[in-house]
């Protein structure tokens, strides 16, 4: 390429003491197409390759659930089960490897399903998740994720919280909390409840909401620094972001919820708190989901998800597994390199896509290739 | 095809009413009837005179809503109890638990739940009427709130203080080391005596 900043050391990760947390092997039973599975993984990256429809979205998922127990893709566990059966389950040989090339291995086991949830550290039966979810951690990218740019709030907020329950022990569980207290208020404005009543979730709403609120503004302003590094990284300088957080309510919730009765009453469900905030993603001060083009917002949904994987590192002191559904073999060539860059700072990579045109070049940079046959 | 059982038809229904108590299972049931029929006139008579007995006296204090066996409880009998301070509860366990801590000597208000809209639990379905004729009745200066810390007990608490402190009465809540979303029945003594002392005004 040789431009300019060619062999500077720019990383966008910044290691300093932090572990490298990989998965070595996955051990997977009736979790969506998968009846019955064993799969092995390399230290640096990995390339699924097999045709749409062969369960390649479906191992990075597993992954990613048998580490933080949720899916990028379904809230509940419901859908992951496969046909016919009452439960998945999913065992993971996990391992941290510090600076002096220590290494500590961790076995993590879910089932569930129809009968419940049932955790497992290093074969003992666990009953509260902290622990199992301080454990490790993941950022998801998807071919999708320009979404992220111009789609609607909801994909924002998913980002957000998925990066918060990661950071913050305790997060989702008020998140859930947050979410019974607003379906609770919900259904009595749909019900036509007494103003009483309806009020009555003010309080736990307001507190609960003021908790999310505070992690996401923490949250946000690293967000739009790591992203903007990314970007500039990525684009040569050219481009720079900025991302803005728009919490909803304010720093007063409660009295806006309060104030705000009339409306809510009329539209019959709650209008004001987290579950309505945002963030802007602007590019060159203009909105990117209006003003930039494909490859633009692109690059700019890769800084983000970039971002999420940074801002892990810095806080919680252990790079996260970046899982990378139709990602890596759809960027185009200015891009590749550069996104390969970051990618050998040291985290290890799963990466599936169905695009066989980019076998030749994981040979030659020995990445560990795993086809997948239906 | 259905297997016969090689039980006498009266243990078997024993077993099936003994597997319908919560947290029972089939091997605790026949446990327990094995143990009550190995010597039935020091066991299993007495305690079905007992369990006979209770089931039809026991109802709730017409007052509080506590478990009593005439129109008044134990407590809302007692003269000795101080009627100016009301404590409000959800559950009759709950009452037993801030008893064993020594720390209250008022009177209990028992609401039978808390509210709940996901449940179809409104304040019509608890015990909030009465709540409201007595403190008319008691004028008390203090209604003490101790209630658990999950979303619906915090929306119940929020629900009645508001009400209340419409009738200018003095509410508080009690103090929360409890973890969220904990009822009090899991707090030990020392956690609900502290959570007492140190409750705040609403
Ligand atoms: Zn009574």
């Amino acid at each position: 390429m040789g431009d300019k900043r060619e062999g500077e050391s720019f990383r966008v990760f910044c290691y300093g003491g932090a572990k490298r947390f990989e998965v070595r092997r996955l051990g997977i039973r009736s979790f969506r197409c998968y009846r019955e599975g064993e799969f092995e993984f390399g230290a640096g990256l990995n390339l699924v390759v097999g045709r749409n429809g062969v369960g390649k979205t479906s191992l990075l998922e597993a992954v990613c659930m048998v580490l933080r127990l949720q899916s990028p893709r379904s809230a509940k566990p419901g859908p992951c089960v496969a046909w016919g059966e009452r439960n998945f389950c999913l065992e993971g040989d996990f391992v941290e490897i510090g600076e002096g090339g220590w290494e500590r291995g961790v076995r993590l086991a879910v089932e569930n399903g129809e009968d419940g949830r049932r955790l497992w550290i290093d074969g003992d039966c666990v009953r509260d998740s902290d622990r199992y979810l301080s454990l490790g951690r993941v950022v998801w990218f998807s071919g999708e994720d320009r979404e992220l740019v111009r789609g609607s709030g909801t994909m924002r907020r998913r980002y957000l919280d998925f990066l918060c329950s990661q950071l913050f022990p305790g997060y989702l569980k008020v998140l859930r909390d947050y979410e019974r207290a607003l379906r609770s208020r919900n259904y009595l404005l749909r019900m036509g409840a007494r103003r009483a009543e309806v009020e009555a979730f003010d309080e736990p709403l307001a507190g609960l909401g003021k908790r999310l609120q505070e992690c996401r503004q923490w949250v946000m302003p690293k967000v739009k620094e790591r992203a903007d590094e990314v970007v500039r990284w990525l684009t040569d300088g050219v481009e720079n972001v900025e991302v803005n957080y728009l919490p909803s309510g304010g720093s007063e919730l409660l009295k806006r919820l309060r104030e705000n009765y009339e409306e809510d009453q009329l539209l019959r469900m709650t209008t004001l708190g987290p579950h309505r905030d945002d963030f802007a993603v602007l590019i060159n001060g203009r909105s990117a989901g209006d003003y930039a083009s494909e490859g633009q917002q692109r690059t700019l949904s890769l800084g983000l998800r970039f971002a999420q994987a940074a801002i892990l590192i810095e806080v919680c002191k252990q790079s996260p597994i970046l899982l990378m559904d139709d990602v890596i073999a759809e960027l185009d060539g200015e891009r590749t390199e550069r996104v390969l860059r970051i990618l050998l700072e040291g985290s290890q990579v799963i990466a599936a896509t169905a695009r066989e045109g980019i076998l030749d070049m994981a040979g030659k940079m020995g990445w560990k290739v795993m086809r997948l046959k239906g | 095809m259905k297997t016969s059982s090689p039980y006498p038809d009266s243990l078997e229904i024993l077993l099936s009413e003994l597997k319908r108590i919560p947290g029972l299972g089939p091997k605790g049931a026949s446990r327990i009837a094995l143990w009550l029929l190995s010597d039935p006139s020091r066991r299993s008579i007495p305690l079905s005179r007992a369990l006979a007995n209770a089931a039809e006296k026991i109802t709730l204090c017409l007052e509080c809503g506590f478990w009593a066996e005439a129109t008044l409880c134990k407590i809302c009998s007692d003269s000795t109890r101080n009627g100016s301070v009301l404590c409000v509860v959800e559950q009759p366990m709950d009452v037993l638990s801030i008893e064993k801590t020594g720390i209250f000597r008022g009177l209990y208000h028992v609401l039978g739940g808390r509210l709940s809209p996901l449940n179809q639990v409104g304040p019509e379905h608890l015990r909030i009427s009465q709540l409201l004729k007595r403190v008319e009745q008691l004028k008390p200066q203090e209604v003490i709130l101790a209630l658990g810390a999950d979303v619906e007990s915090l929306a119940t608490m929020s629900y009645l203080s508001s009400i209340l402190k419409e009738k200018m009465i003095k509410v508080s809540k009690i103090a929360f080391g409890i973890p969220a979303g904990g009822g009090i029945e899991h707090a030990d003594v020392l956690t609900l005596q502290n959570a007492f002392k140190g409750r705040s005004l609403l």
